[in-house]
């Protein structure tokens, strides 16, 4: 018989048990619905023990590289360690190398692990200050550099953004903790062509994924929109128009709702028009969308009802604490 | 009740249909504003666990989950209208899947049966 270890306590699996069915047994709560390895709703992850390709069914290659299964079908192989997917990892040091502000209310902040981090493109890490921490996507590639770029936007009354922006200096250690997020490139994609879609600093998760489909030699097209409310929030325009003239398949679509610079090259669009009007059908399409949470919810809908398959969307909404405070 | 999950294909079939089913419900101006403001991800998980049960699959999912689960819509306003309309759904969804008309109406038949649940009636 197998154990099932999960915060601190093995417990005995029973034979022929789930795993899902273990911890119910043990009192122990977890969420799950359908128990037909359907809903996804026991999504739970497996950072130890041998995983059963049939609790992996259904689970986008991401899911299945963050060693994540459904809890209802996974009957182990082996012992196994089991936490919830958001589950803290552990904390190191990293120093401060570099801080600059790229617009209005965006600090571009690097930073260099003490010690080796592993992670891919695209997934966030934890900051943590003292007793509060906040999540930030990764901007660099653990293959171009040993930095880590995080794009900051400094939100009224942010506690961590804050401190960031008036605080943090160069050569000061800030603690970090993860990776975490399932929304990277993966070789599943390979054939297909990439529609990467941002609002404000949700741009930090798709420079890095931009840059892991130049690294994986992406032969497909790959278009970037990035949206902002005024031109001069789109802090990257310069660099991604550079980027975009060196990658014959990489086409940058800028879109501003107003175009406060007259800038020649920068649609005066909102990013819901402009998908319907240039990108009619994503029958075919890998499509990445990161900001705000009510625009990625949104523009979920709208590329699924473009034809977008659900397997081939990958988000990462960003959640403003602050909306939550009384 | 014969099992229609493993006739129409098990968890592929599921698939499919949430994928139509969805789009449809997404695009009805009658009922889109149930679901605009929600995850899809989540919700899509939801309407599979309840297409696995309305399919004879393996399922836990009961009459307290449908009411608890509504309680809020019914709130916002949630009537029989917005019920048929997605029977409606699930109904055109089926045939275009070719699914036989005879298993067709068995699964109209449980979806209906929920009706009391999903709109809060005593």
């Amino acid at each position: 018989m197998h154990s099932v270890e999960y915060q601190n306590i093995k417990y005995l699996a029973l034979e022929n048990e789930s795993v899902l069915e273990t911890l119910l047994r043990n009192q122990i709560e977890v969420s799950y619905s359908c128990q037909s390895g359907i809903c996804q709703s026991c999504i739970l992850r497996m950072s130890e023990g041998e995983i059963p390709s049939e609790s992996q069914k259904g689970l986008s290659t991401t899911h299945k590289e963050e060693k994540t299964i459904l809890a209802c079908v996974c009957k182990p192989i082996n012992d196994v360690k089991i936490e919830q997917t958001s589950a803290p990892r552990k904390i190191i040091n990293a120093k401060v190398i570099f801080k600059e502000l790229a617009a209005e209310n965006i600090v571009i902040l690097k930073i260099k692990p003490e010690e080796n981090f592993q992670y891919k493109p695209g997934q966030f890490i934890h900051l943590i200050n003292n007793n509060f921490s906040r999540c930030y996507s990764l901007a660099s590639h653990p293959t171009f550099s040993n930095e880590l770029e995080l794009h900051i936007r400094i939100a009224p009354n942010g506690l961590m953004s804050n401190w960031i922006f008036n605080d943090l200096k160069i050569n000061d250690t800030i603690k970090i903790a993860g990776p975490h997020g399932y929304c990277y490139y993966s070789n599943e994609n390979k054939n297909q062509n990439i529609l990467l879609i941002a609002v404000g600093t949700g741009l930090a998760p798709l420079k890095g994924i931009l840059k892991d489909t130049f690294f994986n030699n992406h032969q497909k097209e790959i278009h970037l929109i990035h949206g902002a409310i005024k031109t001069s929030g789109l802090y990257l325009l310069e660099e991604l128009f550079d980027i975009s003239a060196l990658n014959k398949n990489f086409i940058f679509h800028p879109c501003a709702l107003n175009n406060d610079d007259n800038h020649k090259l920068v649609h005066n669009t909102s990013i819901e028009k402009y998908i319907e009007e240039k990108f009619p059908d994503l029958s075919n399409w890998t499509v990445f969308i990161c900001g705000n949470e009510s625009f990625v919810k949104e523009t979920e809908q709208q590329v699924f009802l473009q034809g977008a398959n659900l397997n081939n969307i990958y988000s990462d909404a960003f959640v403003d604490r602050n909306q939550f405070k009384k | 009740m014969e099992n229609i999950f493993k006739q129409i294909g098990e968890d592929a079939a599921v698939d499919a249909a949430v994928t139509i089913f969805y789009r449809k419900i997404l695009k009805d101006n009658r009922i889109k504003h149930f679901f605009t403001d929600i995850d899809m991800k989540i919700q899509i998980g939801k309407q599979k666990a309840f297409l696995t049960m309305l399919f004879g699959g393996p399922n836990q999912y009961t009459g307290k989950d449908l009411r608890s689960g509504h309680a809020h819509l019914v709130k916002r306003g949630l009537n029989d209208e917005h019920f048929n309309a997605v029977v409606e759904h699930l109904s055109t969804t089926l045939s275009e899947l070719k699914v036989p008309e005879r298993i067709i109406e068995q699964i109209i038949g449980t979806a209906s049966a929920a009706r009391g649940d999903v709109l809060g009636r005593t």
